[in-house]
């Protein structure tokens, strides 16, 4: 088997390869059509429940899935400003249809006209975990924005690549085009035109989006979080008396020790204000030793997966109960490879 | 929140289910559910919890369920951990990874499960066929053998039965010339109901007697209603049904026949 120390941990390649890389040809297609065409939740399950039971293995499609996040204005919009944005993104949504990325537009879910019954922390929420785990943001740049502005923000400090369109006598904020970070800048006369420039970027771009999500494989655990959690604990400290001595609401300190690091990304000045607090070095809040980073691992793994009744005040023990289960069947299975 | 995914119909799920491993008598085995999916381990362990859910990819999942727990009550938990199973089927199937449906919030999922667990556990038609038929003076007595019939704890039986029959249900404390109700199985909203029923000056008239089981007039409204002891002798059992004026739901069990196709 071979062995790839060179995250520092050991890497069965084999087997992995032969997890996402077994398929015929025909079988790929044949999932993803599957996939494709499968509908909005049935009525009833019948399929699900079908006797040759559920595909446990991810689809095995070879190109890696790639999603991309589109900001523009929504709010304060004439109606023929939003026909112009709506035209964009609809447009938009095809090209990256046809280059096999999923396009999340907020419009869809979060729109201020017709989505204005979702409370305002919860589309903040939901926009900016949507950006820091794409693999792109695309801006149109037609018509100013706050919110895409704040969008932009999130992408830069998540190191997510920004494409922006504008037409062409358009006239971009230099806050966007400043933003010293990995940027493609696409102007077009005719919204035709977008087919052929867009599609020839995101394919050039491609190669480059599908390294950084491969790269960024280890931001996907909670390594930081668990850490403030634990250290926070061991102070006796709640959520909320941490959240004040470092000037945060309780929202952010729960936000933090729940999601993985890609999301809550905090910024340096909320870790050293942190690692004050709970007097440890920003260094010991991300970079656990490698014992416990393997554990993060794996609890994040398990957070994420495991829907249980009463989850939320699952005792340490019955949490460690579900580890030793977790690896006891890993460890099992790698050794019959 | 506008737009939230809404869940398959639980009952309907749990009588395909059923169906598809062919358990056609009651009690229900619930461990059957391995011959459609062998990768589903149920095991037990020294837990705090009731049970979990342990999704393990390609190696399938494992059902872990409290050791210390009651057969009964051990059978309602993987009934439960089933439903989550299949509603992470019925993701995977859609969007290609095995999770719990995203943008419903969590108690409405665990609530699906156990409607879920109950519908497969204690079929509709089921208790239809149980209670089809007994006259009322034996419906307690009836009430009281059911769980132990259907293998399931009391709580989960009366709930059922709230659902499927509208039958209250509740363990009374009778004390000289009091009734109390000291633990109900319907919905807190019906709680009040069954208290102010209780109070009527028709049903205080009985209370000197052990059991009971008649139709009542309470006002304009009528009742079938009964009492007597609990499956396990330590409390009083109550039952009660409210009848409208086109007859008794419970004798032909007409309601439960009309409401499932």
């Amino acid at each position: 088997m071979n062995k790839d120390k060179t995250a520092g941990v050991v890497v069965p390649r084999d087997a992995i390869r032969e997890h996402f890389g077994s398929s015929e040809p025909h079988q790929v297609i044949e999932r993803v059509e599957q996939l494709l065409s499968y509908k909005e939740m049935p009525e009833g399950i019948d399929d699900e429940l079908a006797a040759e039971g559920p595909a446990l293995a991810h689809p095995s499609v070879q190109k890696l899935p790639l999603k991309a996040y589109l900001a523009s204005a929504l709010t304060g919009l004439s109606d023929e400003q939003r026909r112009t944005i709506f035209d964009i993104s609809d447009r938009v949504n095809q090209i990256c249809l046809e280059s096999d990325i999923e396009l999340y537009e907020p419009r869809k879910k979060t729109d201020p006209v017709h989505n204005s019954d979702v409370p305002d922390a919860e589309v903040f929420k939901m926009d900016h975990d949507r950006v820091v785990t794409s693999d792109l943001v695309i801006h149109l740049c037609h018509y100013p924005s706050t919110g895409a502005g704040e969008e932009l923000g999130f992408a830069y400090a998540s190191l997510v690549p920004i494409v922006l369109l504008a037409p062409g006598s358009q006239r971009v904020s230099r806050m966007i085009t400043g933003i010293p970070s990995f940027k493609l800048e696409i102007k077009y006369e005719q919204p035709e035109d977008l087919n052929t420039l867009l599609s020839k970027r995101l394919l050039e771009i491609r190669p480059y989006l599908e390294e950084r999500r491969v790269g960024l494989k280890l931001a996907q655990f909670n390594i930081v979080g668990e850490r403030v959690r634990d250290l926070r604990l061991r102070a006796g400290l709640t959520g909320d008396e941490l959240a004040t001595m470092v000037g945060l609401k309780a929202e952010s300190i729960r936000h933090l020790e729940e999601n993985v690091d890609a999301i809550s990304n905090p910024s340096l000045t909320h870790l050293r204000a942190l690692a004050t607090a709970l007097k440890t070095t920003v260094a010991e809040l991300i970079v656990p030793d490698l014992n416990e980073y393997i554990l993060s691992q794996i609890q994040s793994s398990l957070y994420q997966r495991v829907p249980a009744r009463f989850y939320d005040r699952m005792t340490p023990k019955d949490r460690n109960t579900l580890m030793r289960r977790y690896l006891y069947r890993v460890l099992d299975w790698l050794e019959k490879q | 929140m506008r737009n939230q995914p809404s869940l398959p119909d639980p009952e309907r799920t749990a009588d395909r289910l059923r169906y598809k491993i062919g358990e056609d008598t009651i009690p229900v085995d619930v461990q059957n559910v391995r011959k459609l999916w062998t990768n589903l381990s149920i095991i037990e362990e020294n837990i705090d919890g009731p049970g979990y859910l342990l999704p393990l990819g390609k190696l399938g999942a494992e059902i872990i369920v409290r050791q210390a727990d009651s057969l009964e009550r051990k059978r309602f938990t993987i009934a439960h951990e089933v439903g989550h199973w299949t509603l992470g089927i019925t993701c995977e199937r859609k969007l290609g990874e095995f999770q719990q449906p995203t943008g419903v919030k969590r108690e409405l999922v665990e609530k699906w499960c156990d409607l879920f667990a109950a519908s497969f556990l204690v079929p509709r038609e089921s208790i239809a066929d149980y209670f089809r038929g007994v006259h009322e003076a034996l419906l307690v007595t009836r009430l009281a053998r059911a769980p132990k019939h259907f293998k399931v704890s009391e709580e989960a039986m009366f709930i059922r039965m709230y659902d499927v029959l509208g039958i209250r249900i509740a363990y009374i404390d009778i004390e000289a010339r009091t009734i109390r109700v000291t633990r109900a199985f319907v919905p807190e909203s019906v709680v009040p109901e069954i208290e102010k029923v209780l109070m009527a000056p028709e049903i205080q008239d009985l209370l000197g007697l052990k059991t009971f089981a008649s139709k009542v007039k309470v006002g304009a409204a009528r009742f079938t209603c009964g009492w007597g002891p609990s499956p396990d002798s330590r409390h009083t059992l109550l039952l009660l049904l409210p009848c409208d004026a086109s007859g008794d739901k419970l004798a032909g069990t007409g309601r439960v026949a009309s409401s499932r196709p």
